[in-house]
């Protein structure tokens, strides 16, 4: 029998000057007073767990049952005052008095989760297993209509190894499968399914003005997101532990997750939270080790993971497109757009393209320039398919060696520092046009009379065209890459350290260099690292944008036991 | 024993259970948040709509010029269609103004004896709307801003033609000018007319008597769009809104004033703020100024000592003939050469929007005037739609002259214009009322007044073909003429697609040259 209770205290206190001379030549604001701000915010947050589980275990021979059951509450509570002061009085005294206009804010926010759970374990003969659970779990921040969720899960293990008794070729195998449901109510924040109003901090000669909080439509039927999963996995170990296999297949399909749907602005609002239809993702997972050298004093062990995924978007809600990401929705992507389309894998990246006409030729203006195509089109997905490594390690009576490459392959992604480059000249694809003998970029493309185009273009004005048309086409590349991640190298001095008499009392001493990032054997994205994007998280994937480039690390590491 | 346990834990199970989403919906209401709201507040804050920008309508109408091209810049400067100017209007529209006065219609629903609030509501709505078709042609206009009180059918609505939206404009104006009632409801938070308001007004019969004038004089201003493409049309609603009774002097403008601490004029934060050298006066507005030596002109246009720091020089020159205005369609890199007046200070040597009067961080913005409704009326009386011929037409067109320069007595850092001025300059050979050129006369009067409302500017010039003005020869990205129209943000061609596409198709395509149904 169990029970535990966990309270997190956090508070929080920030000031913070915004100095008037930023971005301006002159001090002072219409009125008179100095440029400047004062930020202040005092928070607090109190995040609560509590749980408790009673449980039995029995066995009956070759048989063991293993079952509890429990439950638990999280309670989260947040609450602060933010205050800032403008139009400073007095100039360069950051501080809320000095300030002529000022604003305040008292921001709080509370949510919880209670649930019930149980769970079952049955064994036969250490051999093979079993597991049940069931829980169910009740969200506040959900409508109380619809705000409880049962889900299951059944898993079990089958180590067939014992069942084949001493073999030479085969020292342990395991055969594993689950099926299982998992949901949450993430995406809904508390407080979501309501629409508030404010009143400006300032009235307006004395008027208030009002108006309708933020922009996104609230939507107060949201459900909680299920997701099922199924997994099948076969793991071995061989030859007297000289080559392991791990292989596993998962089958994911989630359900109603709540995403930002992108709406018209005519509408009147920018996005809604909606419960979206379906998503699949599915997965061939290996690890493969070997060890093909084991002598007393050198061996080599190597090991390659590998991970396939495949996404698709099985349906959404109507429209049958929904725009995940938007131009501009951050303000660093200058191109493209990703969507979730049916029956497409996750993360397509969509832009224009050059206008085609029936022949299949690039159609341009009659002074030459780049006609866009009335719609957007699909560039690929830009979630990576394959993903891997291979680590190799070596040792020679006291020195090891390591060697570990990655990579990635499958995924696309819009270059926005390419896009700008072009149209400023920095980059190689811009001498098109500059080079000696040429006055400009002609391009190879039909004028509107269907004869090839003549004219040449200054290079600045038709590389901006892209940007402005939102043409994608010379500044899409793969996101593949495979980089010599790792090298290691040490040398083990304990042994020396034993022999000398001074030294004994250490019982082990080890000196390593290393380098990490050390070199990209392939890519395709011009000039820049394909890892350097903004975020790997899912809403953005697919934009490259003011990326810098990354850094090799080398480190010399000495590590002692006493 | 073993069971007495069980019985126990079931008890406790049962109890648990019960409870597990008690106090929820408690939980999840947030104590401080504001869930109701009178909507004479929402009212209020939806007032200030859009009036155009400098880089767009100013530009295509010629009253100023940005001759830098370089990518970002690139606009109607260069007949170009670029987002950055071409989303000003849409922008400003429908995320705030359409959206809070649609659910402050709806939130009045459950309070109709609130008619005059209501009927102020429906008048600005109109105009927002009109500003919008002008600007775009076929918009949603329906089935807009109700994506939280209809739902998700609302999510991407129709485009509707503009020639409809136009006709359900002028009945939602003639409607609620109607239901003004001057025993009804007082309007405090109205910006223009309540309490506070730019002219204020204590009483419902003194503030329903300024909406009537304003609802009219908005139906004027509709009434005279369909010159071109219906006269006859244009005829009875304008003799209808002159019956109604429309604004008479400039006690009865909507307008707001900035008080430079919270809130300054918006149009103009980017002429000071962000590099001046960019921003010049247009070589045809210029000139024109000149040629009738117009007496507002100094303070509509200035020569800074240094035009990358305009603010530095507080007596720049504002002599009317020693001013000059970049010509329409040159590079400015072009400005340098002999050909040209060449550099001065940080910029080139030419007149600049005045920063310190008409172009300043606190001067007002006028949505609806006295001045361009005499303007108008002057108009209608020269083509007969309003009684007194000719004659009529020249009273009102000094009227609106005169309102014109007295609405500067509003702008910072002006003084009085002597009377003897205003008549000198009535009675200028370019400027004197003479019926064979009236049409001609008017409509350029118009072109500076609306140096204070770009988006009036752009639609008027289109509608009555004045001033002459040639387009711009940088290039024949709009076939050798002038814009017609802003096109559609690029966005909504991703999130309205299929709607976006037929709307595209019904206009003749989604480009700058394609006509609103007015602009025959």
């Amino acid at each position: 029998m169990q029970g535990r209770y966990n309270y997190d205290f956090s508070t929080s206190f920030t000031e913070s000057n915004d100095p008037g001379g930023i971005g301006t030549n002159v001090p002072t604001n219409a009125d008179g007073t100095y440029k400047g701000a004062y930020n202040l915010s005092d928070g607090k947050g109190t995040d609560v767990n509590a749980d408790f589980l009673v449980g039995a275990n029995k066995e009956f021979g070759k048989f063991s049952i293993d079952a509890s059951f429990g439950g638990n509450t999280w309670r989260v509570k947040n609450q602060g005052f933010r205050q800032n002061a403008s139009n400073f009085v007095v100039q360069n005294l950051y501080t809320i008095g000095n300030g002529s206009i000022r604003n305040q804010f008292y921001d709080f926010s509370r949510f919880r989760v209670n649930s019930m759970y149980g769970l079952a374990e049955f064994g036969y003969n250490n051999m093979l297993y079993v597991n049940f659970t069931a829980r169910n779990d009740w969200f506040s921040v959900l409508n109380p209509a619809n705000n409880s969720e049962l889900y299951q899960s059944v898993s079990g293990s089958f180590i067939f190894s014992e069942m084949m008794g001493e073999q030479d070729w085969l020292s342990y195998g395991k055969l594993r499968a689950s099926w299982a449901q998992v949901g949450s109510s993430q995406g809904v924040n508390p407080y979501d399914g309501l629409l508030t109003y404010g009143i400006g901090q300032n009235q307006f000669n004395g008027t208030s003005l009002g108006n309708i909080s933020g922009n996104t439509a609230p939507n107060q039927f949201l459900k909680p997101f299920t997701l099922n999963e199924k997994e099948v996995g076969l793991e071995m170990k061989m030859f007297k532990n000289r080559v392991g296999i791990d292989v596993s297949y998962f089958h994911k399909v989630s359900k109603d997750q709540v995403l930002n749907v992108i709406l018209s602005n005519t509408s009147g609002y920018d996005q809604s939270k909606q419960n979206l239809g379906s998503i699949q993702n599915s997965g061939l997972e290996t690890l493969l080790s070997l060890t093909p050298v084991d002598n007393k004093n050198f061996g080599w062990t190597t090991s390659w993971n590998n991970s396939y995924l495949a996404t698709k978007v099985l349906s959404v809600g109507a429209p049958s497109e929904i725009i995940v990401l938007n131009w501009g929705a951050t303000g660093n992507e200058f191109i493209g757009q990703l969507r979730y389309v049916e029956g497409q894998p996750m993360n397509q990246i969509y832009a224009r393209t050059y206008k085609r006409d029936a022949a299949g030729n690039i159609m341009l203006t009659n002074q030459g320039r780049l006609i866009p195509s009335d719609n957007y089109v699909s560039y690929g997905s830009a979630l990576p398919k394959f993903t891997g490594g291979w680590n190799n390690s070596f040792h020679y009576k006291a020195l090891s060696l390591g060697v570990f490459f990655d990579y990635k392959f499958g995924g696309k992604v819009f270059s926005s520092t390419a896009l700008n480059a072009n149209r400023q000249g920095h980059s190689k694809q811009s001498l098109v046009g500059r080079r000696e003998g040429e006055t400009g970029v002609v391009f190879p493309g039909v004028t509107p009379d269907g004869k090839p185009n003549t004219v040449a273009v200054n290079p600045a004005q038709f590389y901006a065209d892209y940007r402005n048309n939102q043409m994608a086409d010379i500044v899409t590349y793969k996101s593949d890459f495979v980089k010599l991640r790792n090298v290691s190298v040490s040398y083990d001095l304990t042994s020396v350290m034993q022999k000398a008499g001074a030294l004994k009392f250490f019982k082990g001493l080890t000196l390593t260099a290393s380098g990490r990032n050390l070199a990209i054997l392939h890519k395709d994205l011009q000039d820049l690292d394909p890892e350097a994007v903004q975020s790997s998280g899912d809403f953005r994937v697919g934009y490259e944008n003011t990326s810098l480039p990354t850094t090799r690390n080398f480190v010399l590491s000495l590590n002692a036991k006493f | 024993m073993k069971n007495t346990k069980i019985y126990i834990i079931a008890i406790a199970l049962l109890t648990v259970l019960g409870s597990c989403d008690k106090d929820f919906v408690e939980i999840n209401t947030n104590p401080y948040a504001l869930t109701n709201i009178d909507p004479g507040l929402l009212f209020a804050g939806s007032q200030r709509t859009s009036l155009g920008g400098w880089e767009s309508e100013h530009t295509i109408a010629q009253h100023f010029v940005n001759p830098h091209n370089s990518g970002a810049t690139q606009g109607p400067n260069f007949n170009t269609d670029n987002d950055n100017f071409n989303n000003g209007v849409w922008d400003g529209s429908y995320p705030n103004v359409i959206k809070n006065l649609t659910q402050a219609l709806f939130l009045l629903e459950t309070q109709p004896e609130r008619v005059n609030l209501r009927s102020m509501i429906r008048i600005w709505k109109a105009q927002t709307f009109m500003n919008v078709v002008d600007s775009y042609g076929d918009v949603p206009y329906f089935n807009a801003g109700q994506a939280f009180i209809k739902g998700d059918e609302f999510f991407y609505p129709a485009y509707d033609d503009d020639a409809a939206i136009y006709a359900d404009l002028e009945k939602e104006l003639k409607e609620s000018v109607a239901a003004l009632s001057a025993t009804a409801d007082f309007v405090a938070p109205d910006l223009f007319y309540g309490a506070k308001g730019s002219i204020p007004s204590t009483t419902a019969a003194v503030q329903t008597d300024k909406w009537k004038k304003l609802g009219n004089s908005l139906l004027l201003r509709l009434g005279m769009r369909y010159a071109k493409a219906d006269p006859s049309k244009a005829a009875a609603i304008t003799a209808a809104a002159f019956s109604g009774g429309v604004m008479t002097s400039n006690a009865d403008n909507a307008y707001v004033k900035f008080d430079g601490a919270a809130f300054t004029n918006g149009r103009n934060g980017g002429l000071v703020n962000n590099n001046p050298y960019f921003y010049y006066a247009a070589e045809p507005f210029v000139n024109h100024l000149k040629n009738t030596e117009d007496p507002r002109t100094k303070f509509i246009i200035a020569t800074y000592k240094n035009p990358a720091d305009p603010l530095a020089d507080t007596a720049p020159n504002v002599v009317t003939a020693e001013q000059f205005g970049v010509p329409i369609g040159i590079l400015n890199t072009e400005l340098s050469k002999p050909a040209y007046r060449g550099v001065r200070g940080g910029g080139y040597n030419y007149s600049q929007m005045n920063v310190n009067s008409l172009a300043s961080l606190t001067a007002p913005n006028f949505f609806v005037t006295y001045s361009e409704v005499a303007l108008m009326l002057a108009e209608a009386a020269q083509r007969g739609w309003i009684a007194g011929g000719a004659a009529a037409a020249k009273q009102y067109y000094e009227d609106g002259i005169r309102a014109d320069i007295g609405r500067y007595s509003l702008y910072p850092k002006t003084s009085t214009i002597p009377e003897s001025d205003i008549v000198a300059f009535l009675a200028h050979p370019n400027v004197a009322y003479n019926a064979a050129k009236g049409i001609e006369l008017i409509n350029n009067q118009l072109w500076v007044a609306y140096i204070s409302n770009g988006i009036q500017a752009f639609a008027n010039f289109r509608r009555s073909g004045f001033p002459t003005l040639s387009p711009n020869k940088a290039n024949d990205l709009y076939g050798g003429g002038f814009a017609r129209r802003f096109s559609y943000p690029d966005y909504e061609l991703a999130q309205n697609n299929a709607n976006y596409l037929a709307a595209a198709a019904a206009i003749g395509g989604d480009k700058m040259t394609s006509r609103v149904f007015w602009d025959k």
